[in-house]
């Protein structure tokens, strides 16, 4: 009889472990709470950690959202056979308006005929080694303005896209483009070195001898910097007065596209299509680097941050839970003597210990996570930041917590394991 | 060594012994003298055996010998015919949880668990469903006196009701074999006569008891065979039938 019993061992169901854990928890609420204080504190901070990384993750992307570039430049990329065709169809600018994310778009090259550009205050242009040049100094700056001014002809819908401001006078508009007026302005710095100072009184440059009014001087622009430095005439009255751009004199007109924050990368994947249809692939779209790489670099570093942070916790928290249950299985040894004495195998000792260890973690968890959303939601408040809390970094942490615990109570665990039931019986049980 | 006894009949004899040890010893480690020396015991089935003599004689380690929670160092223990003392863990766990029913000195209750959880205890590793448990749990204590305080908290109960519980505790599972290590030694009078009236009890009903106990007067109530133990590596024996 004896024989045949040896070959089956005794047995403990995996409901009956959980069951005689939890029992063995209520029983002894104290020092239940107590072992779960640890899991409780690790858990909160490591959710706190991961909220606050995806907390500040977003503030850093909401700071960088008004640094991301608005601008997109398209130009050909290669000159035009045909040097009297603009290389963008009619109605260009209205179309590319029209797109989502567009606020303006507008043409506009560099004034560069087969003969150098002259830009002067006065009808007759000044040149180096006249004898006017040699009567003054003043005389001699103005000269050397005139022969470094640039000359852009420009579109209102490139003003517009480049974002112009005046400190004095008007854009040209509509108007002035129909009308072919022999208008310009003037960025501030052109018209500092051509001696325009304000517009009070008639101011006229006279651009390779073609007599233009000064109507306005451009004291600041978002796009095309080197618009301060030049003169500005209507994109019509440069071709009336000059012909179309001659792209092999380096006269290549591009388009200025002013875009929202953020839709900069859709529409200069758009725009080419918008341009031409046909021949998309023979325009050349840039755009300035954003601050994309930066941001992501910015928000990477602070998410490892709060992780490491968050995993060192979870490592003590751990360490803590494997310090009280080992605490707790020293003062229980008579138990678990017990335990082996009525049929208990080493295997059993370790389920109990480790299914309790897990249980006190995973209420650790429990209380721990709703902890960690609230101090998330408390520490954003207090900052003025939008609370962001990723699901995937809540809802498994009670689980969390049980891995935790399970893997905190292995060792004591194995201590109880080992516990000899001769050695423990003489003491009386506490518990 | 020559174990001297008094054999009555007993209820169901057996050709072979149901504990049979042969020369077994027990060394502590890092201790000299053996606190058991080439012990000799035979038991047959349905014998009550009380097993008495002075503190440190030895008896708590013969009885931990024989319910399998010591090895012997020296000699040799056969259970029911079988050599157990090189037995794997696996299988003296089985014997012990399956044949073997102890008392302790003291009752060794979970004092926060109701009288029915500590009853219940043994039978947790026995492949038994919860209400089997339940049902084998309230007739040990049916058997003992203590159905009717099964809900109460053990820390509630006084000391003889206490070992009355771990009495029921060791029987829940009907062993072939019920170990009592001095069980009415922190027992008044009356706890220990109740205790002794039960043990005798039990063995009517055929179970085979083995009982050390430091009260002769005990021993001499309850015993049909009286071992006294050997102090250390000395034999002391004696015949003290009732």
């Amino acid at each position: 009889m004896i024989r045949r019993r040896i070959s089956r061992p005794t047995r403990l169901r995996l409901a009956d472990a959980i069951g005689e854990a939890c029992t063995a928890i209520l029983a002894k609420p104290a020092r239940a709470m107590v072992t779960s204080l640890g899991t409780l504190l690790c858990v909160a901070w490591f959710v706190t950690a991961l909220g606050l990384a995806s907390t500040a993750g977003g503030q850093v992307t909401s700071a960088f959202a008004h640094r991301l570039p608005t601008h997109v430049l398209i130009s050909p990329k290669r000159a035009s056979p045909a040097p009297a065709a603009m290389p963008y169809p009619a109605g260009t600018e209205q179309r590319l308006g029209a797109l989502h994310g567009v606020i303006a778009a507008g043409v506009f090259w560099p004034l560069r005929l087969r003969h150098r550009v002259v830009v002067s205050a006065r009808p007759q242009p000044a040149t180096v080694g006249s004898p006017r040049a040699a009567r003054g100094r003043t005389a001699d700056n103005r000269a050397r303005a005139a022969r470094q001014t640039p000359v852009m002809a420009a579109s209102p819908g490139f003003l517009a896209a480049a974002a112009v401001k005046l400190s004095s006078g008007r854009l040209f508009g509509a108007w002035d483009q129909a009308h072919r007026a022999q208008v310009c302005l003037a960025g501030v710095v052109a018209a500092r070195a051509l001696g325009i100072s304000h517009l009070r009184h008639q101011r006229t440059l006279y651009i390779d001898d073609v007599p233009c009014a000064v109507i306005g001087i451009i004291s600041r622009a978002n796009a095309r910097q080197p618009i301060l430095r030049s003169v500005v005439l209507p994109s019509a009255t440069a071709i009336a007065q000059w012909g179309p751009p001659d792209e092999r004199a380096g006269a290549m007109p591009s388009v200025l596209i002013r875009t929202r924050p953020g839709a900069a990368r859709l529409v200069a994947r758009q725009a080419p299509f918008v341009i031409s249809q046909d021949r998309p692939d023979q325009f050349l779209v840039r755009r300035p680097p954003g601050p994309g790489q930066l941001r992501d670099q910015v928000a990477a570093t602070l998410t490892s941050l709060f992780y490491a942070l968050g995993w060192v916790s979870l490592a003590i928290g751990t360490l803590s839970i494997a310090s009280v249950t080992w605490l707790s299985v020293r003062e229980r040894s008579a138990e678990f003597g017990l335990r082996r004495a009525v049929g208990a195998r080493r295997l059993h000792i370790l389920a109990h210990v480790v299914c309790e260890s897990a249980i006190l973690g995973l209420i650790g968890g429990l209380a721990g996570a709703s902890l960690g959303v609230a101090m998330i939601i408390l520490l954003a408040r207090a900052r003025g930041w939008i609370p962001v809390v990723a699901p995937l970094t809540v809802l498994p942490a009670p689980l969390g917590g049980a891995a935790a615990g399970m893997l905190a109570g292995v060792i004591p665990a194995m201590f109880a394991a080992r516990i000899q039931p001769a050695e423990t019986l003489s003491r009386s049980l506490a518990i | 060594m020559a174990i001297e006894s008094l054999t009555q009949p007993i209820s169901r004899p057996s050709a072979q012994p149901l504990i049979e040890l042969r020369g077994a010893g027990v060394t502590y480690p890092g201790r000299r003298s053996p606190a058991l020396s080439a012990f000799d015991l035979a038991v047959r089935h349905g014998e009550l055996v009380t097993l008495t003599g002075p503190p440190g004689s030895g008896k708590s380690t013969l009885l931990s010998v024989v319910g399998l929670l010591l090895r012997p160092t020296t000699g040799s223990y056969l259970l029911n015919g079988l050599e157990v003392t090189r037995l794997g863990d696996k299988d003296r766990t089985a014997l012990r949880g399956r044949l073997i029913g102890r008392v302790f000195q003291q009752p060794q209750l979970l004092a926060s668990r109701s009288v029915l959880d500590n009853v219940v205890l043994p039978l947790l590793y026995a492949e038994l469903r919860r209400q089997q448990r339940s049902t084998a749990a309230a007739a040990a204590l049916e058997r003992v006196g203590m159905a009717h305080r099964m809900h109460a908290l053990a820390r509630e109960l006084p000391a003889g009701e206490q070992q009355r519980v771990a009495i029921a505790r060791a029987i829940a599972g009907n062993p072939s074999l019920l170990l009592c290590d001095d069980p009415t030694a922190t027992l008044d009078e009356p706890a220990a006569a109740q205790v002794i009236g039960l043990l005798v009890g039990l063995h009517k009903e055929g179970t085979t008891v083995l009982v050390a106990t430091r009260d002769q007067l005990a021993a001499a109530h309850s015993s049909r065979r009286l071992v006294v133990a050997p102090i250390g590596s000395g034999t002391l024996a004696g015949d003290l039938s009732p």
